[in-house]
């Protein structure tokens, strides 16, 4: 997948999660008008993003939603639940899309489909209260009248573009003229009354009587792009159709962009009296020069001349310049008693884009690199100190000092840079009130969720890797443990259920917990499933045990697998997941009373990165910081000594280790010609392991060799691969000993 | 206010950017002149409703705006001579 | 004209994929693009190395394009005179005025097409562009 796509998906997931929790806000409290602005912010993101990556049924898609967002948001409406129900609909459909492209890396092969039925969705909600649309014959007639009107354009204009504006437009914040003015290619202009204007006194000017008649020489579906950009609530009020050019456009002479950007120069430099007026007169003379440069038609034959006289103007004289290059007239150019209007300062914040490390952890390590470069300049001079012969005591002084001091900053460096990678659990919960609210409808139970603790950091792995659990217990919760409305009611308790997830700091480790107000696990019925499956011999077991009973492989209570349970991992792999992390998990339960199931998981972890080798049919971890090289060793360079063998690696005669030996088997006798070896070195030692075949680079978190293992030698710790297989972890240190 | 009286020439002087507010005070100076003039040489930017409202109102129209923009599509409309 | 293999744009832009995007569209063109995630490095950025064109966004956190632009253009020559095309995606009259204010020579809206923004390119620090 290209890096680009990439980019794109880790984005979107992240703008699709914000807008879901948005419009879940505004589901709970419809007056949430920050909310709402900030769901239409990621929406539009989105549609940008679908843009960049060329994209374009999505594009079209999310502008629908963006359409009634929109709506929404300049009418002051709040929204129904239908409507946020169709917007999470339209959010599925985009992470459905997402999935595809992070499946097969590239975008999706049919999304029109789909992406119709999103517009369609959004037609139907009727949310445009813009009255009748113009009809449409009398400003197609606007255009031909423009394009009759404008002969000495004909060859270079490729589109044609009308637009009605809605009459109550202005309110909602449109300026169509400020959306022509930025069309691309824009040629010519042309305004006209729809209803023939009332007298004066009657006029109200807030109210837009005006059609628009434009020619761009940008190419269709440029202008389209541009206007569902620019104007994404005129959307449908604007037509936009190609012409077919009647001659070639390729005469010499300014682009339109060309005219544009000249037009911005020109604009830039009205004002006189503004802060850095030197640097913008600057700017805007190397972008004239640079235009120059180019040729620009009618001037071609005076370019030197003209380039020599801008590089020399002022600011009025430049202006004049570009004046007579755009070939318009201009008497008294505003001088200094033109007010600049105050720049509007950009609304709206980005919300949960990007920025994921906070200010203050960077200001720390900012701060600890400069302790860091004092305690350098510190042993710089010690240095000198030492090369001018200063006596070796009063040198220990120092170098003892400036070690206590790096002892220090490396301490904190090291906690710093831990803190980074530490993610706050609302990361993992927050992806929970949509997901408990869907799966309660497909149940036709009512939950409540409630959260506690968002706040606690625990490291980013940690947390990442608590969200497939969790979900899983949530899921059991829902499907199996809470009862129904009516049988809550029967039972004397609130009809609606309640599941809370809390997360708490407890010393060094983190405790998430998930509890339910359901019936509880059926301890009987957990027994007798569990003899049927012959997980139990005989004898009666204790509640507790039973409990244990549900982390067995392959044991699942659901009489029926539902959709929601059913396509889960079992408690078992649950239970693995969070061993695999040094954590643990538990549960607890009440007849009648519901269900807790603890994880309690270190805060941070470190992870180990090595290389994975295969050597007699076992899978090792060599850590990473111990290979010198890996090389292929012909055998009959390898010589006996005794019972080892020795080569010689770069005029050193070093050992060669055979794994199988090292676990307590018996060296295979194999007889290819060469072997693959991997050089490495620990302490002064080196040494060179004999493998089958090289596997690949990876962190792992490693734990403690426990059980049959326990006694060997020469291995650090084990880990779970992702495919349930053990590797083992080289104690390099031991074999070398 | 990009939109004043000139109490000397009584002259309707439209100066930087005539935000969409600013169509309603241009309408109220239109409509107390017999044969308002309008002054738009040092105008930057106008908002569609003001433009909409010179539109309405035809009034005599001097100088070359600011803005290169509305003078290549509207100085030839108020340059024409009036309908 | 200049070789365009001699022309450096920086884009300053906290999204990644904003300035893997330009990259991908600029870098083939032949310019030489470095970036920087908001105003405040920018603007640390361009003590040292000149650039030709700045394509900056507005909305950036630490500091916004506007910002930076304004404390830019009151700096010294060369640094202060650099050319520079802002976007953003709210696209509004508000944004483009306010950019021209800030001492912009060109403002786009977001996501500016492939070969607008060659063409933008070369024309605000020339090169062969589109």
């Amino acid at each position: 997948m290209n890096e680009l796509l990439e980019q794109f998906l880790v984005e979107c997931r992240e703008l699709v999660q914000q807008a879901t929790l948005d419009l879940l806000a505004i589901e709970s409290d419809a007056a949430d008008g920050a909310r709402l602005d900030s769901a239409f912010r990621s929406i539009h993101t989105l549609k940008g993003g679908a843009g960049i990556v060329d994209f374009p049924e999505m594009a079209t898609g999310l502008h629908a939603v963006e359409d009634l967002l929109a709506s929404a948001r300049a009418g002051g409406r709040a929204l129904g639940v239908a409507e946020i129900g169709n917007c999470l609909w339209a959010l599925d459909r985009v992470t459905a899309w997402l999935d595809e492209i992070g499946r097969t890396g590239t975008l999706p092969v049919e999304p029109g489909p789909t992406a119709d039925e999103m517009v369609r969705r959004f037609q139907a909600t009727g949310h445009d209260a813009g009255g009748q649309d113009g009809s449409a014959s009398a400003p197609r007639d606007l255009l031909a009248a423009l394009i009759e009107a404008s002969p000495q354009l004909a060859g270079q204009y490729a589109t044609g573009v009308l637009y009605q504006p809605d009459p109550r437009c202005f309110f909602r914040g449109d300026d169509p003229l400020a959306l022509f003015a930025g069309m691309p290619g824009l040629l010519s202009l042309k305004a006209e009354d729809v209803e023939p204007w009332p007298a004066l006194a009657e006029l109200d000017a807030f109210e837009s009587n005006l059609r628009f008649a434009a020619l761009s020489s940008a190419a269709p579906q440029d202008v389209s792009r541009y206007v569902a950009m620019a104007a994404p609530e005129a959307g449908q009020r604007i037509e936009i159709r190609a012409l077919a050019a009647t001659e070639p456009p390729a005469r010499p002479g300014l682009t339109a962009m060309a005219r544009r950007v000249l037009e911005a120069q020109h604009a830039l430099l009205a004002n006189e009296d503004v802060d850095g007026l030197a640097g913008r007169v600057g700017a805007a003379r190397r972008v004239v020069m640079s235009i120059v440069a180019r040729g620009i038609g009618p001037h071609d034959a005076s370019t030197d001349r003209l380039e020599r006289s801008i590089a020399g103007e002022q600011r009025g004289e430049l202006q004049a310049v570009i004046g007579r290059i755009l070939g318009i007239e201009i008497q008294d150019p505003p001088g200094a008693d033109a007010p600049p209007a105050p720049p509007t300062a950009p609304t709206g914040t980005v919300a949960a884009r990007s920025l994921r490390v906070s200010v203050e952890r960077i200001d720390a390590l900012v701060n600890l690199t400069g302790e860091l470069s004092i305690a350098r300049n510190a042993l710089a001079h010690a240095a000198a100190l030492a090369r001018s012969g200063t006596q070796a005591a009063s040198l220990a002084v120092l170098l003892d000092e400036q070690q206590t001091r790096l002892d220090r900053l490396v301490g904190a460096l090291q906690r710093s840079v831990m803190s980074i990678r530490v993610l706050p659990m609302r990361q993992v919960f927050q992806r929970f009130p949509r997901l408990v609210r869907d799966l309660a409808a497909e149940m036709g139970k009512s939950v409540a969720l409630v959260t506690e603790g968002d706040d606690t950091e625990a490291d980013k792995t940690i947390v990442e890797a608590l969200a497939e659990p969790i979900l899983h217990v949530v899921r059991n919760a829902i499907d199996h443990g809470l009862e129904t409305a009516e049988e809550r009611v029967r039972a004397g308790k609130p009809p609606q259920a309640t599941i809370s997830m809390r997360a708490a700091k407890v010393g060094d480790s983190i405790a998430v917990e998930i509890e339910d107000d359901g019936k509880g696990v059926d301890l009987a019925r957990v027994r007798r499933i569990a003899a049927e499956r012959g997980l139990t011999v005989g004898a009666p077991i204790t509640d507790a045990d039973t409990l244990e009973l549900l982390f067995k492989p392959g044991f699942s209570t659901a009489a029926t697998v539902s959709t929601i349970s059913g396509r889960g991992v079992g408690m078992d792999a649950v239970r693995a997941a969070v061993e695999g992390l040094g954590g643990s998990v538990g549960i607890e339960t009440e007849a009648g009373l519901g269900t807790l199931v603890t994880f309690t998981l270190p805060y941070s972890i470190l992870m180990t990165p090595l290389i994975t080798v295969e050597a007699a049919g076992q899978i090792f971890g060599i850590p990473l910081d111990k290979i010198v090289e890996t090389r292929r060793l012909a055998r009959a360079d390898i010589a006996p000594v005794g019972k080892a063998r020795v080569f010689v690696h770069r005029g050193r005669a070093i050992p060669l280790v055979n794994l199988e030996a090292t676990i307590g088997g018996t060296p295979p006798g194999s007889q290819a010609s060469d072997v693959q070896v991997v050089v490495v070195m620990s302490g002064n030692d080196m040494c060179g392991i004999e493998v089958d075949r090289l596997g690949e680079k990876m962190d792992i978190l490693m734990r403690p060799v426990e059980g049959v293992l326990a006694g060997l030698q020469g291995i650090a710790g084990v880990t779970i691969l992702g495919d349930g297989r053990v590797m083992l972890v080289l104690d390099l240190e031991a074999m070398l000993g | 206010m990009s939109v004043t009286l000139d109490p000397q020439s009584g002259v309707i002087v439209l100066e930087g950017d005539c935000a969409m507010e600013d169509s309603e005070t241009l309408l109220g100076l239109l409509m107390l002149g017999d044969q308002p003039a309008v002054d738009w040489s040092k105008c930057t930017g106008l908002h569609t409703a003001v433009l909409q409202v010179l539109l309405a109102a035809r009034p005599t129209v001097t100088g070359h705006p600011a803005s290169p923009f509305l003078q290549r599509h509207f100085g030839p409309v108020f340059q024409a001579p009036k309908r | 004209m200049s070789d365009v293999a001699s022309l450096r744009i920086m884009v300053v832009d906290d999204a990644a994929l904003v300035r893997l995007y330009y990259r991908s569209v600029l870098e083939p063109a032949g310019y030489v693009v470095d970036d920087a995630l908001n105003g405040l490095e920018a603007l640390e950025k361009l003590t040292g190395q000149e650039v030709q064109l700045l394509i900056v966004d507005i909305n950036m956190p630490v500091m916004d394009g506007l910002t930076f632009l304004r404390l830019l253009r009151r700096r010294a020559e060369p640094f202060a005179a650099t050319p520079a095309l802002v976007t953003s995606t709210e696209a509004g009259p508000q944004d483009r005025k306010a950019a021209e204010m800030a001492g912009a020579n060109f403002y786009a809206c977001k996501p500016v097409a492939a070969e607008d923004l060659l063409e933008i390119a070369s024309l605000l620090a020339g090169g062969v562009g589109a």
